[in-house]
């Protein structure tokens, strides 16, 4: 990532760190204080001086994009449009809903099924190799990988 | 004495099972390191949560062989492919990769395997000799000194982490310090910032933010970036010739110490031990110029510096229960979960544990060494299994080893929302090593902050008082604002009458 678009990747997290670390602060205050171990031992007191570094540093880092122009964020269509034709982004996006996809699944479904599914279409979508020894991996994968810890390590498998 | 308890420990642990376990597990550990996106972090966080139900001895030493064997493996990837197996072995790349073009892959491999047995071998001594003196010392630490030595870690761990940014290694510790507040306090029992969700009533578990954080974005990077590797398959002999390890012998000693030295400083870790000593290598050497381009002494400096580093990690694990590097914050948080309690404690409730752990380290140590030698070919077509293939089964593993830490579906679920945070934490230049060692280290900050205040009434002045709290509030104030102009000019006026003074009598 090149500076100008870490300065504006700092504009936005510091604007997060900062609104959290405020909420948070918030909720500290509104701990109960447990007044006859002392003001100082109450459960609110590390995570409220934590969350104001955190505060601090957010400060920092805004400060810092700012004079880095990092606030001069333009949302243009162009820019959407690249972002939707990416192939990395088309890639994360295919394999991180495969990971919730499979991990909604779990327990609802028996293990090797769900799992050879799940690798079965992963390496379908990311072109690992043809299909039917796709069809052999993701069986194989799946019923060893049960095999292994459920009835030799006797591991709890969701 | 030490190095007699360490005598007694190895005689104890020679067992078959013992060895096939640690061959076996090294040679795991050989494979995780080897594969680019594997780290030996992951692998360690992986072999965790599977070996959780395991005997706690039988799980600790295959942690430790999968730490040796993985930081060792990622050369080989870094000597064929050019990519580094784990990030420890970035430096290993320079001169490993045109030693392999050149047609001297094999010498690469056996002398980067050779200097990481020695490496090791150095990082072992200085386990056995410093970690129970280290530990000794940590006895007089109260309240108010481990609450500033948990704090410096962090600090450090940031300052290091993420050298060019270092804000960005703090706001990543103080987020893991914060995260482990989340839950039911120690104190007063309070449940923290659970928001009513029951489950977090426990807080969060260290496993699933580990294998999120690190297991999940590696996968993640790894199915977006797709593949892009060519393997040099081509090796002959591999056993190293005598005269190259004696001719590099200065060399060799020289890295392991700079290894073990940056690996008791926490969370450095080996990524900086192995390109402080190419860089000393590179200093000292009377051929400068090869470096870079193929050159037998910067392989041999950087591969002896990160193996001795992992040696150096363990100093500080065992005896102040603050890790040296990220493998290590997990290996810390392993023997945590196997009801062990390192740092000054564990001198008094199991004193010869030091050296039983040294005996592991060194059994580890010699099995990487035999099947680094011996299992070379069968090894590289490892390397070319693609990443389609391999990382859904990584995940698997992934899901299984956070499920079977205490049986929650909800732990899958943290793991991946730790995932998801993790990846544009990384793009954006934010280090998982010291969320991790917040993480780990939040719940000491938290119960000796209250604990000392407690004990004090309020007062923050004994925070303040005795010699070792000086020292380490110095120590976070240097980590914190050492770079700064204004300490900068104060340190230059604070040595000017010394330089004055040296001048004078060089003149």
């Amino acid at each position: 990532m090149n500076n100008k678009k870490m300065a504006k990747a700092d504009f936005i997290c510091s604007i997060i760190i900062i609104v959290f670390s405020l909420f948070m602060i918030y909720n500290c205050i509104i701990m109960p204080k447990y007044e006859e171990w002392g003001l100082y031992a109450t459960p609110g007191m590390p995570p409220f001086i934590f969350f104001s570094i955190l505060l601090i540093m957010g400060i920092i880092l805004l400060r810092r994009s700012v004079f880095l122009r990092g606030y001069k964020i333009q949302i243009k269509k162009d820019h959407l449009l690249r972002l939707y034709h990416s192939v990395a982004v088309r890639r994360f996006a295919v394999a991180l809903s495969l990971v919730i996809f499979y991990s909604f699944l779990l327990g609802k479904i028996h293990f090797v099924i769900i799992s050879a599914v799940y690798i079965f279409t992963n390496i379908y979508i990311f072109k690992g190799t043809i299909w039917w020894i796709n069809f052999i991996i993701s069986i194989a994968t799946s019923f060893a990988i049960w095999l292994l810890f459920k009835v030799i390590f006797l591991v709890p498998l969701p | 004495m030490g190095i007699i308890n360490l005598f007694t420990e190895i005689v104890k642990l020679f067992n078959p099972l013992n060895l096939i376990t640690v061959l076996l597990a090294v040679q795991l550990g050989i494979i995780f390191g080897m594969l680019p996106g594997l780290t030996a972090t992951m692998g360690i966080a992986l072999l965790t949560s599977l070996t959780f139900r395991w005997e706690t001895g039988n799980a600790i030493i295959i942690l430790i062989a999968i730490y040796v064997g993985a930081i060792y493996g990622g050369s080989r990837s870094a000597i064929l492919i050019n990519i580094p197996g784990t990030p420890a072995n970035a430096a290993t790349c320079l001169d490993g990769f045109p030693l392999a073009k050149s047609g001297k892959g094999a010498q690469a491999i056996g002398l980067a395997t050779m200097s990481s047995f020695l490496g090791s071998s150095i990082g072992l001594l200085a386990l056995v000799l410093f970690a129970p003196i280290l530990g000794r010392m940590a006895l007089d630490f109260k309240s108010f000194e481990l609450f500033w030595l948990t704090l410096f870690g962090v600090a450090i761990c940031g300052n290091l982490t993420a050298p060019t940014d270092p804000i960005k290694g703090w706001i990543a510790g103080i987020a893991g310090i914060l995260l482990s507040f989340v839950g039911m306090e120690a104190i007063q029992g309070y449940p923290r910032f659970t928001f009513g969700i029951l489950e977090l009533n426990a807080g969060f578990s260290i496993i699933p933010v580990l294998v999120g954080t690190y297991g999940l974005v590696e996968i993640l990077d790894n199915l977006t970036k797709g593949d892009i590797k060519t393997v040099i398959m081509s090796v002959g002999r591999v056993i190293p010739y005598f005269k190259d390890i004696i001719k590099n012998g200065v060399n060799i000693v020289r890295s392991g110490v700079i290894g073990v030295f940056i690996g008791i400083i926490p969370g450095v870790g080996e990524i900086i031990a192995s390109y402080v000593a190419y860089d000393f290598a590179k200093r000292s050497s009377k051929h400068p110029e090869k470096f870079g381009k193929g050159s037998v002494e910067g392989l041999i400096a950087s591969e002896t510096g990160n193996n001795a580093c992992v040696g150096g990690a363990l100093v500080p694990v065992l005896s102040l229960a603050i890790p040296g590097s990220p493998p290590a914050a997990v290996l810390l948080a392993a023997l945590w979960l196997h009801g062990l309690r390192p740092g000054p404690l564990l001198q008094i409730e199991n004193p010869n544990y030091i050296f039983e752990f040294s005996a592991m380290f060194f059994y580890a140590s010699l099995a990487m060494l035999i099947i680094g030698l011996l299992i070379v070919k069968p090894l590289l077509k490892i390397l070319l299994i693609k990443n389609s293939i391999l990382m859904p089964t990584i995940f698997l593993l992934c899901t299984i080893g956070t499920f079977a830490i205490n049986g929650r579906l909800f732990d899958i679920w943290v793991m991946i929302i730790f995932g998801i945070i993790g990846y544009p934490m990384r793009k954006f230049g934010y280090p998982s090593a010291p969320l991790v060692l917040g993480l780990i280290l939040g719940p000491m900050i938290d119960e000796n902050l209250r604990r000392g205040l407690i004990l004090t009434n309020g007062n923050f002045l004994p925070f303040f008082k005795s010699t070792i709290s000086i020292i380490l509030v110095v120590a976070v104030f240097l980590t914190l604002f050492g770079k700064t102009r204004v300490v900068k000019s104060a340190f230059r006026l604070l040595f000017q009458p010394i330089r004055y003074v040296a001048k004078l009598i060089k003149n």
